[in-house]
């Protein structure tokens, strides 16, 4: 009867296993092909000395690659870049935008349709273009080239998940389930801490994931605000297949990976309940 | 239980309530008071405007006009979460992310409540809504009625003086929705809390209720004991409402016979009406007697139904059809022509003095009754 369960996508809730042996084989396939094996061949190649053709066998391991970037105070820096401005990405983004997901959510206001429209058609085109027409008004604010104009350029790419995604989640809220707190004593700020959040928890932590990743692998714009005084390691990827032996791109593309891997489990065990052990469940 | 309950409950005083959403105000000054620890139900059909009365009474609504008196205190500015109501809705709502434990000391946590005295609150609040168990488990664990009555525990957590219950019982099916509110009966007198029904359920206005109020078009139509309701309706609309009544238009009682063009039925009672303005005669089915007596008119039984302790029958009386209620022994059939008598007859204003919209709302009526099939109907002249 009740429209949520503590995990909104698996348990407490009658679910379908996937059944058929074929299909679960061939899933684990195409996630092995996809995947694996593309992450499994950078992390070889980034630990090989050569290889012979046609041998897919390194001649023999090595941590020179490794070492190259972990010595280079450039690529260092680029690390450490992105690893600060991402979270401080996000933060800014959540602060910003949930409180007008929450709106957009709850409430019904003249230029509403307007206001999801224009958040829209922020990712509707190329946004080069995008950046390209803001960069005057950087230069009018003197942002180029600043820490704080990479962060506005790169808030730009979270704006869409920040709203429309915590918009739903809280708008899926049944309005009895508000009362009830307020009637119970809770203040807007209560209901909205205890009884909207907790509710709407995942398509928050979805939201919070793509902007993460949104701002972890945003190049163009970082380039053309934040060069050369901040690089982050996409931008610095283009230098590095450029200017380095491959397999220095691929210790930079498995450390630009990892991210994005731990995040894919942290949401999976936030989603999915930690109970979900081995198959996906399926609705 | 470990509930002080005398003390508990409190008088409420609606003077002249008014709220208008824009179009016709859908409370129309409205002034009720309630005593401390009655229970009054608030009946009406939808759009009578009862929720939005128990809406304002919890402060989700304010009024446009007029004072809500808490023992003699206004709480127009009192907020919500402030007011000393609690409310249960038509829905459940539990909230799904919280145990059942913690569903029912939420309030109490945001009061600060000391963590043992919680413990002790909650376990109190289980044992008297009957669940004693069910502290740990989650709301999608349990059943409709059950989560209800969680709700209800939640309600009585903060002890609020006045509890609202707004068609709390509409959500579930025909055998919980009894048997939960017999519950409800027996907890408000045992906690002694001064409760405010809202419901379109005349059974469960009858059943529950110390007073009915029959609420319509926003305006109070009669304020009674269930009893009084059903026995002295004052207009045509409480009379339809509540319970089943035959009418008779262009009626009107002389020498004790009903009169009309083309009938004269006696009668042994006349229950006069209280108010002015124009009349119109009922008749409950159960006041429509067969009887074979000389003196009786002769009707035809058009239709019978078996109502399962008792016979419904439809009786053809010249240009009227009559509704009846009969023991199921009572052995008559369809096509027989028998005697027909009235054992009390009401007299009853066609419309509430003073509403200024009756004659729209009442044609409004008139066509809701006649697609009604099971309504008693009276056709005037045609057929």
């Amino acid at each position: 009867m009740s429209l949520f369960t503590r995990t909104p996508f698996g348990r407490a809730r009658k679910v379908t296993r996937i059944s058929s042996p074929v299909l679960r084989v061939g899933l684990f396939l195409a996630a092995v092909f996809f995947i694996v094996a593309p992450l499994g061949w950078l992390l070889v190649e980034s630990f090989a000395s050569g290889f012979t053709f046609p041998s897919l066998k390194p001649n023999s391991l090595t941590l020179k690659w490794w070492r190259t970037v972990f010595t280079d105070p450039g690529l260092i820096h680029s690390v450490f870049l992105s690893v600060t401005i991402a979270p401080v990405v996000l933060v800014v983004s959540a602060t910003v935008c949930l409180p007008a997901a929450y709106a957009l959510g709850r409430y019904e206001f003249v230029g509403k349709r307007a206001v999801l429209l224009g958040i829209f058609s922020i990712n509707a085109f190329p946004r080069i273009s995008l950046y390209i027409s803001m960069i005057p008004l950087l230069f009018l604010l003197n942002l180029m080239g600043t820490i704080v104009g990479v962060v506005v350029v790169q808030l730009i790419g979270t704006v869409l998940f920040m709203t429309w995604i915590p918009a739903t989640g809280f708008a899926a809220v049944p309005s009895e389930l508000v009362d009830a707190a307020r009637d119970a004593g809770a203040s807007k700020f209560q209901v909205f801490r205890r009884v909207m959040l907790p509710l709407a928890r995942s398509s928050i932590t979805v939201a919070a994931v793509l902007s993460f990743l949104a701002a972890f692998d945003e190049a163009q714009g970082t380039f053309l605000v934040g060069a050369p005084n901040y690089v982050t390691m996409p931008v610095q990827m283009y230098g590095l297949v450029l200017n380095y032996p491959v397999e220095v791109a691929a210790v930079f593309a498995v450390v630009l990976s990892i991210p994005s891997i731990i995040l894919l489990l942290l949401v999976r065990k936030a989603l999915f309940g930690s109970g979900t052990s081995s198959a996906m469940h399926l609705h | 239980m470990t509930q002080a309950s005398t003390d508990r409950g409190s008088e409420l005083s609606l003077l002249g309530i008014t709220k208008s959403f824009g179009g016709p105000p859908a409370v129309d000054h409205m002034t009720l008071l309630v005593g401390r620890r009655e229970f009054v139900t608030i009946l009406g059909p939808s759009g009578s405007g009862k929720s939005t009365a128990l809406r304002i009474i919890s402060g989700f609504i304010e009024p446009d006009e007029g004072q809500i008196l808490i023992d003699g205190a206004d709480v127009r500015n009192v907020p919500v979460e402030r007011r000393p109501t609690a409310m249960l809705f038509q829905s459940i709502s539990l909230w799904p992310h919280l145990n059942v434990a913690r569903n029912i000391s939420f309030g109490l946590e945001l009061r600060n409540w000391d963590k043992n005295a919680i413990k002790i609150r909650v376990a109190e609040l289980l044992d008297l809504v009957g669940l004693p168990s069910m502290g740990t488990r989650l709301p999608s664990e349990l059943s409709g009625g059950e989560q209800q009555r969680i709700a209800l525990a939640r309600a009585l957590a903060l002890e609020p003086r006045i509890l609202l219950l707004d068609e709390p019982f509409s959500s579930l099916d025909a055998k919980l929705r009894v048997e939960l509110r017999t519950a409800v009966k027996a907890i408000q007198r045992a906690v002694g809390t001064t409760t405010i029904l809202v419901t379109h359920d005349q059974e469960e206005a009858m059943e529950l209720s110390d007073r009915i109020v029959v609420m319509r078009n926003g305006r109070i139509e009669q304020v009674g004991s269930p009893q009084e309701i059903y026995e002295q309706p004052d207009t045509r609309f409480v009379a339809e409402f509540v319970g089943t009544m035959n009418f008779i238009d262009g009626a009107y009682v002389e020498n004790n016979k009903v009169v009309a063009p083309s009938l004269a039925i006696p009668i042994m009672e006349l229950v006069p009406a209280s108010g002015h303005g124009e009349k119109v005669l009922g008749v409950r089915p159960e006041d429509v007697v067969l009887d074979n007596n000389e003196d009786a008119v002769r009707a035809t039984i058009e239709s019978m139904t078996l109502r399962g302790h008792y016979k419904e029958i439809s009786l053809r009386c010249g240009t009227h059809l009559l509704r009846s209620y009969v023991p199921k022994e009572f052995d008559v059939e369809v096509g027989q022509t028998t005697g027909v008598r009235f054992r009390s007859v009401h007299q009853l204003a066609q419309a509430l003095a003073g509403a200024e919209t009756d004659s729209d709302s009442r044609a409004e009526e008139t066509v809701r009754s006649e697609a009604d099939v099971k309504r008693p109907l009276v056709d005037t002249g045609r057929s």
